[in-house]
């Protein structure tokens, strides 16, 4: 019975042509809008030396000033141009536009930016990642004393020189444009919030005369919404994955070369989108049509925090309110397929995935709790 | 045996009562009616009797057992069939059929022939491969009853099945009702077309502001009132004078005239049209055509609540 239901209802949903539409094809032809916008600008974005000032009135930055200073994109070009001064001179270069930003260094690095953008971002990420690994040297320092005698730590501080040319993904530089194509993955994931609300929908007596007549049925309802979201599962992440194939072999997106764990992420963000759909749709008080565009707000809403429309709405959220970015999973997908494509170490992914999963659980159980019941007050 | 028993259900919205002490008791191969205007309670009482709807007071019971939305053993044998179409327009009319009994029985092979009898039963052989959108209403409305029978439920809930339905495809529907209760199902018919109810069911229960009126056989409904039979004469020249001389004659309770028609209402009483003609000869009044009419249900809604079924 259990097949034959899911068989059912995977019929009807390859059936639903808008469904279908709005799957398969759209995300294709955004991607194809987007390789069509951008694809000469992600040409002629070489990135180039980031000029960024330095306060020096303090002697402790020393080492500091030796890691910015040798910090190589490729092999022979520095990452960053760095101009230093006292406070003064540099706030004055800002202003004058002659860097993009300050960094004063006390007791750990501290960024003055004056607009936001690309390389901010790669600053803030720079101070990011400095931050962690120098707070991993001391640690391992408390723990062996000895390796500074024995002149170890060198190796352990050249682990700063190379942040873009080995922390990075290998021999490729960064790339915008690709935040474009991480977000339209991310939403398509998301997309998957369609079929969990129409699968809600069918299961609700109150919401539709099917779900009524199939709440009358002697099958358990919880056994019938588990096919349905199975089935509509499968036909998301076959969308999903149609996606990703069409952005690999024809338009030749790069992904890394991490496609395992991409599929992981997408997976992960595919159950997260249908689950989010199924709890908006039994949450949400309104009639079907209110909850429709309430739903496709949400969705449009999470892809443009998460970039979709411009890559700097993601680094203010990133900056002034990183709670939203955590609780976006459009923004969780995007930043998670971002870090696989630049950092070796998957300390981002596994706190993206976790992140996803938990947001995944609590949508799940909201809707479940939500559903479960068995009679309605109104119909 | 009775079927369903509902005793003292009520329903609220709020500060609306939508049942209020309902009371309906269907007996085994009865083809029972609900009989009420739009709003009168009549779908929700059949949505708290298939436990869809919370009620606030009463019971209810089901073949002998309590009604509630676990009751599986209960609900395997009820089939419903909504007001509303509740199809998938994206199955064919087989796989629609196909997949509702399919939720009731597990047996493939056991589904496949039921849904070929459900077919048959409602004539949609050619048809089997449609899908929804494509069938006309009348159609449509089959396909319907026949997700909602397939399964061969001893009991069969109706509602308000053929609004918005041509009179062929309405009398396609009523006589396949007469079939599915010949054939042992007990029925229960919700409508506001007083003529099909009167035509179709062994009981009847007039229901208006979530309160059953009346119940019985419709002969029964009909003794209930004064109203004996309606006379209509095609009469010429009539003035206020002849209308209250008619209204003395025995019997008579109300004489309307317009556009040269006389509508005269009697209470029951033997030589009504007898006592009407012989006055309008000794009258001299010219008249054409008369016929007379026995009570309907709408003149029992009417002499219950002072308004019409259809109001």
């Amino acid at each position: 019975m259990f097949f034959r239901i899911y068989k059912t209802r995977l019929k009807c949903l390859l059936r639903n042509k808008e469904n279908i539409f709005w799957s398969f094809g759209f995300p294709i032809l955004l991607s194809i809008f987007f390789y069509m916008a951008f694809s000469n600008l992600s040409k002629a974005e070489g990135i180039e030396s980031i000029p960024i000032g330095l306060v020096v009135e303090e002697n402790v930055i020393v080492p500091f000033k030796d890691i910015l200073e040798n910090v190589k994109i490729t092999e022979g070009k520095n990452l960053f141009e760095v101009k230093t001064g006292t406070l003064e001179e540099v706030k004055d270069l800002l202003v004058r536009e002659k860097v993009e930003g300050y960094i004063v260094f006390k007791d750990k690095p501290v960024l003055y930016i004056k607009n936001n953008g690309f390389s901010q971002s790669i600053i803030k990420t720079f101070l990011d990642t400095y931050e962690q690994k120098n707070q991993t040297i001391n640690h391992i320092i408390q723990l062996n004393p000895d390796i500074v005698k024995n002149g170890q730590i060198n190796l352990i501080s050249n682990l700063f020189r190379n942040f873009i040319v080995d922390g990075g993904a290998k021999d490729k530089n960064p790339d915008n444009i690709l935040i474009y194509f991480y977000s339209l993955i991310a939403l398509s994931c998301i997309f998957g919030a369609n079929w969990g609300f129409a699968e809600a929908v069918n299961i609700q007596a109150d919401q539709s005369n099917i779900a009524a007549r199939i709440n009358v049925a002697p099958t358990h309802k919880m056994k019938l919404l588990l096919c349905n979201l199975l089935a509509a599962f499968t036909l998301h992440f076959l969308s999903v994955l149609f996606l990703l194939a069409f952005l690999i072999r024809v338009l030749n997106v790069a992904f890394g070369g991490q496609l395992n764990y991409i599929l992981i992420t997408c997976f992960i963000g595919s159950i997260c989108g249908i689950s989010l759909g199924a709890m908006i749709c039994v949450t949400i008080k309104a009639n079907l049509k209110a909850k429709e565009s309430i739903l496709t707000a949400i969705i449009m809403g999470g892809g443009f925090l998460a970039g979709m429309m411009s890559t700097q709405v993601k680094y203010v959220v990133q900056t002034n309110v990183p709670f939203i970015g955590l609780i976006n999973p459009s923004n969780l997908i995007t930043d998670t397929l971002y870090s696989l494509y630049y950092y070796d170490e998957y300390h981002r992914f596994y706190r993206n995935i976790t992140l996803l999963f938990i947001l995944t659980i609590v949508f799940t159980s909201i809707a479940y709790f939500k559903i479960r019941r068995k009679e309605y007050a109104s119909i | 045996m009775v079927i369903v028993d509902v005793k003292n259900l009520v329903k609220r919205y709020d500060k609306l009562v939508a049942l209020d002490h309902l009371n309906l008791s269907v007996e085994e191969g009865e083809i029972f009616g609900l009989l009420g205007p739009n709003g009168s309670g009549k779908t929700t009482a059949i949505n708290c009797i298939l436990s869809l709807l919370k009620y606030d007071k009463g019971t209810i019971d089901i073949f002998g057992k309590k009604m509630s939305p676990n009751a599986y053993d209960i609900k395997k044998d009820i089939g419903i069939i909504m007001q509303n179409v509740a199809v998938f327009d994206e199955l064919t009319v087989y796989e629609n059929i196909s997949y509702f009994c399919s939720l009731y029985i597990k047996d493939k092979s056991e589904v496949r022939r039921l849904t070929q009898e459900a077919i048959s039963f409602v004539s949609l052989e050619d048809f089997t491969k449609f899908h929804p959108k494509k069938l006309s209403g009348g159609l449509l409305r089959r396909l319907n009853i026949a997700c909602g029978i397939a399964h061969k439920p001893k009991l069969i809930i109706l509602d308000e099945p053929t609004v918005a339905v041509d009179p062929q495809s309405r009398n396609k529907i009523l006589e396949g009702i007469k079939k599915l209760n010949e054939n042992g199902a007990t029925i229960i018919y919700t409508s506001h077309y007083m003529e099909e109810v009167e035509q179709l069911c062994s009981k009847i229960s007039i229901i208006d502001k979530g309160k059953v009126l009346a119940t019985g056989s419709k002969d029964e409904l009909k003794a209930m009132i004064s109203l004996g039979e309606k006379i209509t004469v095609e009469a010429y020249d009539l003035n206020e004078e002849h209308l209250e001389e008619m209204k003395r004659i025995p019997n008579i309770s109300s004489v309307l005239y317009s556009n040269n028609t006389l509508e005269i209402k009697s209470k029951k009483g033997k030589n009504n049209l007898i006592h009407v003609l012989d006055y309008l000869q000794k009258s001299e009044i010219n008249f054409g055509k008369i016929y007379t009419e026995m009570p309907t249900l709408n003149d029992v809604f009417l002499e219950i609540t002072g308004k019409e079924l259809r109001d």
